[in-house]
This record gives structure tokens, sequence and C-alpha cells, in this order.
């Protein structure tokens, strides 16, 4: 599943070097901490969101299929 | 003959503009919305024009002929764009835990993409929320590659997408009796741009109905009013 982040988050940034992404568990909800480049947090993000959002969307059917529940956060 | 591009302050005033100027019936060309237009607060602030592209038929009919000199390059790029969106979502997929089969097919300009797979159900979401999401990501990635040109495309999954738009076409019609019936504007629920445009492809040539979209970003939606608000039907 990181690598799914990851993955996506690389492809949509202008760096892509600078991309982290740290996975953790908290009450057995999967979280991913994503950081990138100051000046890509808007391509991540989107307009509305909506990046960011659709990006949650695949998430969760990745990691429903597993039986997990996810979280993808944008973080300094 | 060229295509020409007209703006107005709905589609419906540009197409009218533009058929007169190229002095062509409807039927005789094609019309491509390139912007809605918004009417704005009150018809006043914010109001941005509609903007469509209509091509003379036979224009159209020539470009999809992949023999003539100039088009091969764009027919095959599409080609490439094919092949290479079908890499993008089978390695998506396969990051997903999704095993699948991906089929695509250039359509006009756009790329089918047909998703093969178990976890349809999954991969649709609620509402097809999720295969908006998957279209939406890959479009993203596709573009950030192609300079060029935009890359549209379409993904599908277990023929949802053909399913939604018949419903969709069935509540256009349905909406659009009633709205000629009571004479009152009808305001569909929120829905995507790729949805919108299907009601208002649908009732673009109903001379009853005027289809505009209204609200912002996720909220959109489209709303029908009667052609003519001064003289309801009386039926």
């Amino acid at each position: 599943m990181i690598k799914l982040v990851e993955y996506l988050v690389k492809q949509l940034v202008d760096s892509p070097d600078s991309v982290k992404v740290e996975e953790k568990e908290e009450n057995g909800v999967l979280i991913y901490h994503v950081v990138v480049d100051v000046n890509d947090r808007g391509r991540v993000i989107g307009r509305e969101g909506k990046t960011i959002k659709a990006l949650r969307l695949l998430v969760n059917a990745a990691s429903s299929k597993v039986g997990r529940k996810a979280v993808v956060k944008v973080v300094d | 003959m060229k295509e020409i591009e007209i703006e107005g302050k709905t589609v419906q005033e540009a197409i009218k503009k533009g058929l007169k100027e190229i002095g062509l019936s409807k039927d005789d060309v094609d019309v491509k919305i390139l912007s809605e237009g918004k009417t704005g607060l009150f018809g006043l602030m914010g109001a941005s024009p509609a903007k469509i592209k209509i091509t003379p038929k036979d224009a159209a009919k020539k470009t999809d002929k992949p023999i003539k000199d100039g088009e091969k390059p764009l027919k095959e790029t599409l080609l490439q764009t094919c092949s290479n969106v079908k890499d993008e979502l089978k390695n998506i997929l396969k990051l997903m835990g999704i095993t699948s089969e991906v089929d695509t097919k250039v359509e006009g300009e756009y790329v089918h993409a047909d998703i093969n797979t178990s976890d349809s159900a999954l991969l649709i979401g609620k509402k097809g929320q999720t295969l908006g999401a998957l279209e939406l990501i890959t479009n993203m990635i596709m573009n950030r590659r192609s300079k060029d040109f935009r890359v549209r495309t379409l993904v599908d999954t277990a023929g949802y997408r053909a399913r939604r738009t018949k419903t969709l076409e069935h509540l256009a019609e349905q909406t659009a009796l009633e709205v000629k019936k009571t004479g009152e504007a009808i305001q569909l629920e929120p829905m995507s741009a790729s949805e919108r445009r299907i009601i208002h492809m649908m009732l673009k040539d109903n001379p009853d109905i005027q289809t505009n979209s209204d609200g912002q970003g996720a909220f959109r939606k489209v709303v029908l009013s009667p052609a003519n608000p001064e003289k309801p039907d009386e039926a």
C-alpha cells in the first residue's frame, strides 16, 4: 500500500526526489504521512482538494481489498 | 470549410450565432462545447461566456481518415497514448492489489479504457466515485507527460459508464417533460462535469428546454428551465 501512495504522489509532483511517505498505525488504521516539496503541495492537494480526494479514494479501495482502513495526510 | 469558435451568453446562443455565421443548419455541423459558460450572480457578476466550436460535418469526416497528410501523426500519437494509458492503468491497479485486464481504444479524441476485473464493484465505488478518481489520476499523470496535447481518458469497468449514461439520459428526458409541464425550472443533484455534459448534450436539441450549470466545484449541478418562461405549456 505504501508503494501505491508513493508511486501516485511521485507521478504527480515536479520534484519526485523530495517525496517521502511514512506509514504509521493507530488503532488498526493505517496512516500515510506524505511529505512533498513546498512547491508541490498544491499539486498533490489539487483545486478544492480534488487530487488528494481522488488519491484517498484509490488508497481506500486498495486497503478495503485487504480489509484495512487507511488515511492519507499531506504533512509539513 | 473550416471550424470556427464562437462565444455567447449561453451555449445555445453561441450555437445560434455560429450557425448564422457559417451559414449551415445544425444537422450539417458538429458542435463541441469548449466552455459551458456561467451566468454569474443575477446574470451580472462573475459571468463568463459559453464557448463552442463548430465543425462542418464534411471536414469532420475527413479528419477521421488516417491516410490524409498531416493527420497521420495525430492518429499515431493517439494510438501511442492508448498503449501508455493501458500500461499506466495496469501499473496503478497492480499497486492497488487488483488483478485486471485493460483494453484501450481510441474514440474520437478520447481514449477509452475498459478494465476487466472481478473487483469491479470495489473499483466503481460509491456512485462511481472510485472509478472517477482513477480516471482523474490517470489523466493527470498522462497529461504531466504529454506536453503537446491533452490526453482525455474515459475509464470504465463492467459497463458502469454505459449504464450510468443511460440512467442520466432517462433522467434528462423525464425532468424535461416535468419542466415543460409545469413551466418551472428544476435543479438536478450535483454531478461531475462529464455527467453534466451528458444531460446538456441530451437536451441541446429540445426546443422547450434550456440547460445551465449552476454552483461551484463539487456542488455544480444542471438546471433545466423552460426555453420561453413566459408561456408555460398549459397541459
